[in-house]
C-alpha cells in the first residue's frame, strides 16, 4: 500500500474515532456528477461499468479527496431494468440520477400483520410482484426476469468490486463505504408506504408500525448488515474469509474494523416531530447503530434534512465516539458544539454555495467552518449533499475549496 | 395453482445448483444435500440479499 494511501486511511480512521489526525480529512459525495464531469452518461455506464470507474478516477485525479464514497454509482440500475422497474431513472441530461416514490404496500392491518410475521416472505411474495411488472405475469416471464436482473446485478457488482479494488490503486484514495444500512423505519417510509402512507399509519396503526420496525430490525436489518459487512473486510482477505465462515457457515457475527465505515442515509426523521421520532424511529435506529458498534465497526449516518438540537441530543445516549454524524441542513458549527464531544461530525460545504458563490465566498466559508469545527479533531469535511449533476456545483470552486481545505486543515 | 414468487425463485436456484454442481446428481444423497442447503442459513441470507437489492 502506498504511503499516501496509508496516511489517508490513518487520517480518516482517527477523525472517525473523534480523535485528532494530522489534518482534517476530506471525503467525496460526487455520485453521478462524476459521469457528467468525465463526459459519460448513466446509459453508457449501465452498458459498461468500467466507464463509471474511469469517470470516478478522473475526478479523484482532478479534485483533492482523502476518500471516495463509491467507485461507481451506488444504485444497480441494470438490476431494476431486468425486473421492469422504473424506480431509478436518468434525467434528460443523461447524467442526473433520480428516483421516484413507489409505495406498493397497503396500510391495512392484515398487511402489517403479514409483514410482522415474516418480513422476508412478505417482501418476496407481496411487494416484489407489486413493484416489478416483470414479476407479475406468467411463471416463465418471472424466471426470465430473475435471470435478467441477476445479469444486471452481476455487471453492477463487477463494477462495484472492480472499482473498489482499482480506484485505491489508481488514485491513492481509499473508499470510505464499508457497509450500508437502511434503517427499519426508513424501509417502510421509502419503499413500502411512502411519505403519505407512513404519515397516516403513524396515526392509524401506531402499535403495528412500531411492531413492524421491530420485526424488520430483528429478522431483516441485522442480516442485511451482515451481508454488507463484507465491504468492511474487503481490504483484509484473512478477515474476509473468517467473516464468511462465521456468517454463512456458523450463522454468527462478522468482525469489523473502525474504517471503512458503514454508511447510512436517514430519510424520515426531518419530517417527524420529537415525539414521533422517539416512538417510531429512534428505538430501532439506536439498536442498528449499536449492532455495528458491537461488531467493531463505525457508522457514518447522514442526517438528511434538518433535525434540530432535540433529536441530535439523543446521540449522546450511544457509546461515546461510536458514530459519525454527517450533517446536511443543520448548522454544523452548532452541531459540533452540541454533540462534538460525543460523536465525530462530518459535512460543512453547502453545494448551493459551490454552485452560485464566488471562489472567495467558498474559501471564506471553508475557513469559518474549519475554525469552529476542526479544533480537537473529530471533524471530516465534505459537501452537505451529494453532487448528482454537473450543474450542482462549479467544478472550479470545488477544486479550489478542497485544495485550500487540505492545506488549511493541518493540525 | 399459481406459485408464489418465493417458490419460483427457490425452484430456479435449486435447478441452477443442480445443473452446475455434480454432487447434487448423486441419487438419494444429492437431493438430501440440496434440501439441506436450501434450508440453510446461507440461503436464507441470499434471499435477504435479493430483497435488499429489490427494495432499494
Amino acid at each position: 500500500m502506498s504511503k499516501i494511501k496509508q496516511e489517508k486511511i490513518r487520517r480518516l480512521t482517527l477523525a472517525g474515532e473523534n480523535k485528532q489526525p494530522d489534518c482534517v480529512p476530506i471525503t467525496s459525495q460526487i455520485e453521478t456528477f462524476a459521469y457528467g464531469y468525465a463526459g459519460t452518461t448513466i446509459a453508457e455506464v449501465k452498458k459498461n461499468p468500467i466507464k463509471g470507474v474511469q469517470a470516478y478516477k478522473k475526478c479523484y485525479e482532478d479534485f483533492y479527496f482523502d476518500a471516495f464514497f463509491e467507485p461507481i454509482f451506488v444504485h444497480p440500475f441494470a438490476f431494476f431494468d431486468g425486473l421492469g422497474a422504473d424506480s431509478y431513472f436518468a434525467s434528460d441530461d443523461g447524467v442526473t440520477a433520480q428516483h421516484k416514490e413507489i409505495a406498493p404496500m397497503e396500510g391495512t392491518e392484515e398487511e402489517y400483520k403479514a409483514l410482522i410475521k415474516d418480513p422476508t416472505k412478505f417482501f418476496l411474495d407481496v411487494i416484489n410482484p407489486r413493484k416489478f411488472p416483470n414479476l407479475n405475469g406468467a411463471e416463465s416471464g418471472q424466471r426470465k426476469a430473475v435471470v435478467d436482473a441477476m445479469k444486471g446485478a452481476g455487471s453492477f457488482l463487477v463494477g462495484m468490486g472492480g472499482g473498489n479494488m482499482a480506484l485505491p490503486i489508481l488514485t491513492d484514495t481509499p473508499g470510505f463505504m464499508g457497509g450500508f444500512i437502511e434503517m427499519p423505519y426508513d424501509n417502510i417510509f421509502d419503499f413500502l408506504r411512502g411519505f403519505k402512507g407512513s404519515s397516516i399509519d403513524m396515526r392509524r396503526h401506531p402499535d403495528l408500525l412500531v411492531e413492524a420496525t421491530e420485526a424488520i430490525f430483528e429478522t431483516y436489518t441485522t442480516e442485511c448488515e451482515k451481508i454488507y459487512s463484507f465491504l468492511n473486510a474487503l481490504s483484509s482477505p484473512p478477515r474476509l474469509v473468517k467473516n464468511a465462515y462465521n456468517v454463512f457457515v456458523k450463522a454468527g457475527e462478522p468482525e469489523c474494523s473502525s474504517f471503512p465505515w458503514f454508511f447510512n442515509p436517514t430519510h424520515a426523521p426531518s419530517f417527524m416531530n420529537q415525539q414521533q421520532y422517539e416512538k417510531f424511529y429512534w428505538p430501532t435506529y439506536k439498536k442498528t447503530l449499536e449492532l455495528v458498534t458491537k461488531w467493531g465497526g463505525r457508522t457514518c449516518t447522514l442526517l438528511e434534512g434538518e433535525w434540530g438540537p432535540e433529536k441530535l441530543e439523543l446521540f449522546k445516549d450511544l457509546k461515546k465516539d461510536s458514530v459519525i454524524l454527517y450533517v446536511e441542513n443543520d448548522d454544523i458549527c452548532a452541531a459540533k458544539k452540541q454533540v462534538g464531544d460525543y460523536q465525530a461530525i462530518m459535512g460543512g460545504m453547502p453545494i448551493s454555495l459551490l454552485k452560485s458563490g464566488t471562489k472567495k465566498e467558498c474559501l471564506d466559508h471553508t475557513m469559518k467552518v474549519y475554525d469552529e469545527c476542526a479544533p480537537g479533531g473529530g471533524f471530516i469535511f465534505t459537501t452537505d449533499k451529494s453532487l448528482l449533476s454537473t450543474d450542482d456545483c462549479n467544478p472550479e470552486n470545488l477544486k479550489a475549496v478542497n485544495a485550500f481545505a487540505h492545506a488549511y486543515g493541518r493540525y | 395453482m399459481e406459485r408464489k414468487f418465493s417458490e419460483i425463485i427457490a425452484d430456479q436456484l435449486q435447478g441452477t445448483l443442480k445443473k452446475f454442481i455434480p454432487v447434487f446428481w448423486i441419487p438419494g444423497i444429492g437431493n438430501r444435500l440440496l434440501d439441506r442447503l436450501m434450508n440453510s442459513y446461507a440461503i436464507s441470507l441470499l434471499w435477504k440479499g435479493w430483497v435488499m437489492l429489490s427494495l432499494m
